[in-house]
């Protein structure tokens, strides 16, 4: 009895061992940035880029002539299946999607009807790269794919993540997750948003608005350094297809809206101040009397005293004005990228009472009634 | 071999193995459920309650032995015994439909294309084996389970706590009041599989006071809700897309938010409460043919129940489509069974029902 135990148990240590079809590292290729373009002819062009496991080789050189530490892959196709097909053969190993950071799309892909079957395609893949960071690229994203480099540290995997938190933290940048992305994309709730992103060869010569996140894009961003990628501003969906954007200054009251904890710096006629946002309090979406939709918040924030004490009517009033131009903005464009949507809905018993409302609609010829609190940290 | 389960292994066995039919059911199999999955489950508490009533009041009555068999003699052999055999039946079903989503999310989640049998067998060999081992084994084990996961629920918590938005909880009743009752019927039938442990266990003599069948559903039935709830918090509704059993997978265990690392306590969790499903049902599908067929050897019961469980898995008649039809009707046709078995003894004699005869 004892033997025909210990035959079980080994037949099934045979049947049971996981590394029967173990796939070694060196036979993976693993993509750690994936980007979108439109062809000419409608159809999608994949770029991948794959770290060479080993390090630089002198026999591939990078556009600026020296050895590179990443293979640049790029393939056509009809559709995005098409085309991973055909990335698929010109990478010499398995191509694996799982440990992708940043997924980047070109803005003409994001315009084109065909974005919304590319999205379905990338959220319902075998090989789920959902928690990569999504942006939306001015210009060619295969280029964009081409020119980020780990300018700062070794890898360019973990470098995304860090890059990513910093911008986060100062607000000009939404930190959307494919996921976040294609969740909101596919509910009916608020619109998706994504990060705005651009390559930057030179700084523009003329200075923009009245501060440093004011009217700042990408691709105009007043600076210069071996980094020509820029991440700023946001790319605003509606119903599938993006439909506009937002510059520095609108992006970080978004984040400020959505309650995220963001620093960024404010002008106020020449004078220099420190904002920290505390999140949003007291909404109230109402109807009114003639039927239409009355919101209201109020939106905290911290000044930082940094030079002389700051004025905080003036900054109440101006910052009171940026955001009715943002909201008005967001209902031109027909967009609700705020998070209102959800708390509108739970007034309402079912999904269906809910669609049949027409949040859009009622969004777009809503009343705000915005008001700012601030509160000053002196040392 | 005659297969016996302690009774007072009865709740840690139902708890580890139902919950994750339960969360497998309405999260993978009912996801136009939406948001509001977590009311089904609730609900299904409701509907379960005068079973879990009367397997406790069944359990309560019998001093000592076999449950199943004090009810069969006094319910009488030609009620007790199809009884038996049907509720054999479903048990068969739902080893394979288990055994499958557990087949088809391993080749998912490890990329790797393998065929149905390489994928099933080993999993039914190790599922039939620890069945052969008998119900002190696996219900040792889910004793063991229960007490490991609520540390890796926590650890998920704690990593998905940035993610969790109360507000998409809202609509309340998600797809509908009619689409919302139909699902609470469905998760009725997988819950009311947590009474099949007090049918199959044996009472222990003087064995210390036990956790009833009723309490147990009933911590199911919210366990269940409150996982629910956070799942639902996690995402807003998918109304917009088709809502396959991979793209629900994908939600489940990675929610997009989270890296590969931080998913292993979820696909721990994910996995090992699959593989106690399946060995629970593959054990309690052996233990009902065994009580239809008291001649029977317990490891050609089990061996019976596996293959069978196996060839329906295989052959495709376990899928996501079949599955949610056959969910309408489990509550009534488990409901009723059970009724049959537990409401006749009691009915006749009370408390003297289950009083074995030397």
């Amino acid at each position: 009895m004892r033997s025909y135990k210990i035959a079980i148990l080994a037949l099934l240590c045979v049947l049971l061992s996981g590394c029967t079809q173990a796939r070694q590292v060196e036979s993976i290729a693993f993509a750690v940035i994936l980007g979108a373009d439109l062809t000419e002819d409608e159809g999608i062009e994949l770029t991948v880029q794959i770290p060479k496991v080993g390090g630089a080789s002198e026999s591939e050189e990078s556009s600026s002539g020296e050895p590179s530490d990443y293979l640049i892959a790029s393939a056509r196709g009809a559709t995005f299946t098409d085309a991973l097909m055909a990335l698929e053969i010109t990478v010499p190993r398995d191509l694996t999607l799982t440990q992708i950071k940043l997924l980047v799309v070109s803005e003409a892909l994001a315009r084109h009807e065909k974005f919304f079957n590319f999205a379905e395609s990338l959220a319902k893949l075998d090989q789920s790269c959902a928690s990569a960071y999504f942006a939306v690229c001015r210009g060619n994203a295969g280029e964009f794919v081409r020119e980020q480099k780990p300018v700062i540290g070794m890898r360019v995997s973990l470098g995304i993540l860090a890059m990513f938190e910093h911008h986060k933290t100062r607000g000009y940048i939404v930190g959307t997750s494919f996921a976040d992305f294609y969740y909101r994309g596919v509910s009916v709730f608020s619109d998706p948003v994504a990060i705005l992103c651009a390559t930057a060869q030179e700084a523009p010569e003329a200075l923009r608005g009245r501060d440093a996140l004011d009217g700042l894009t990408p691709e105009n961003v007043p600076a210069s350094s071996e980094n020509e990628n820029e991440y700023v501003g946001t790319a605003l969906f509606r119903d599938g297809l993006m439909v506009g954007t937002l510059d520095g200054l609108e992006t970080s009251l978004l984040n400020a809206i959505h309650g995220s904890t963001v620093f960024f710096n404010y002008s106020l006629d020449g004078m220099p101040v420190s904002l920290q946002s505390h999140g949003m309090t007291d909404l109230r979406i109402e109807n009114m009397e003639d039927e239409r939709l009355r919101i209201a918040f109020d939106l905290r924030f911290n000044v930082i005293a940094d030079l002389k004490a700051p004025p905080l009517e003036s900054i109440r009033t101006t910052l009171r004005e940026d955001l009715a131009q943002l909201l008005a903005k967001c209902q031109s464009l027909g967009v609700e990228p705020f998070g209102f949507a959800a708390r509108a809905a739970s007034r309402f018993p079912s999904l269906a009472q809910w669609q049949a409302y027409d949040w859009p609609q009622r969004f777009s010829e809503a009343e705000f009634d915005v008001d700012v609190q601030i509160t000053v940290t002196d040392t | 071999m005659k297969l016996q389960l302690p009774l007072s292994l009865a709740r840690p066995l139902a708890f580890s193995a139902v919950t994750t039919r339960l969360l497998m059911g309405i999260f993978l199999d009912l996801p136009w459920l939406y948001n509001a999955g977590w009311i089904a489950a609730l609900g299904a508490i409701l509907l379960c309650v005068p079973l879990g009533l009367l397997a406790d009041r069944a359990a309560r009555a019998c001093r000592g032995g076999g449950i199943a068999e004090a009810l069969e003699k006094r319910g009488g052999r030609a009620v007790a015994r199809p009884v038996f055999a049907l509720l054999s039946l479903v048990c068969i079903y739902e080893t394979a439909v288990t055994s499958r989503v557990l087949s088809n999310t391993v080749r998912h989640v490890a990329l790797a294309e393998a065929s149905a049998i390489s994928l099933l067998l080993p999993l039914l060999l190790a599922a039939m084996l620890c069945a052969c081992l008998g119900g002190q084994a696996i219900g040792g084990a889910a004793r063991i389970w229960v007490r490991v996961m609520p540390v890796l629920m926590l650890i998920v918590l704690l990593l998905q706590f940035r993610s969790f938005r109360p507000a998409w909880l809202t609509p309340l009743l998600g797809p509908g009041a009619n689409v919302l009752a139909s699902g609470t019927v469905s998760a009725s039938g997988w819950l009311s599989m947590a009474a099949l442990p007090w049918l199959c266990a044996d009472r222990e003599e003087n064995g210390a006071k036990q956790r009833g069948a009723l309490s147990t559903l009933v911590t199911i039935g919210i366990f269940s809700a409150a996982v629910l709830a956070l799942l639902a918090m996690m995402a807003p509704p998918s109304v917009r897309t088709d809502l396959t059993r991979t793209y629900q997978l994908d939600k489940l265990l990675a929610n997009g938010r989270v890296t590969q690392t931080a998913q292993l306590p979820l696909i721990l969790l994910w996995y090992n409460g699959l593989l106690f499903n399946v060995t629970a049902d593959l054990f309690f599908a052996a233990k009902l043919l065994q009580l239809t067929f008291p001649r029977l050897d317990g490891r050609l019961a089990v061996l019976l129940g596996g293959a069978v469980s196996g060839a329906v898995a295989m052959l495709g008649w376990a899928e996501q489509r079949m599955v949610v039809s056959y969910a309408r009707w489990l509550f009534a046709v488990v409901g009723t069974l059970m009724l049959a078995l537990f409401a006749a003894p009691l009915r006749k004699g009370g408390k003297r029902a289950c009083v074995h005869t030397k």
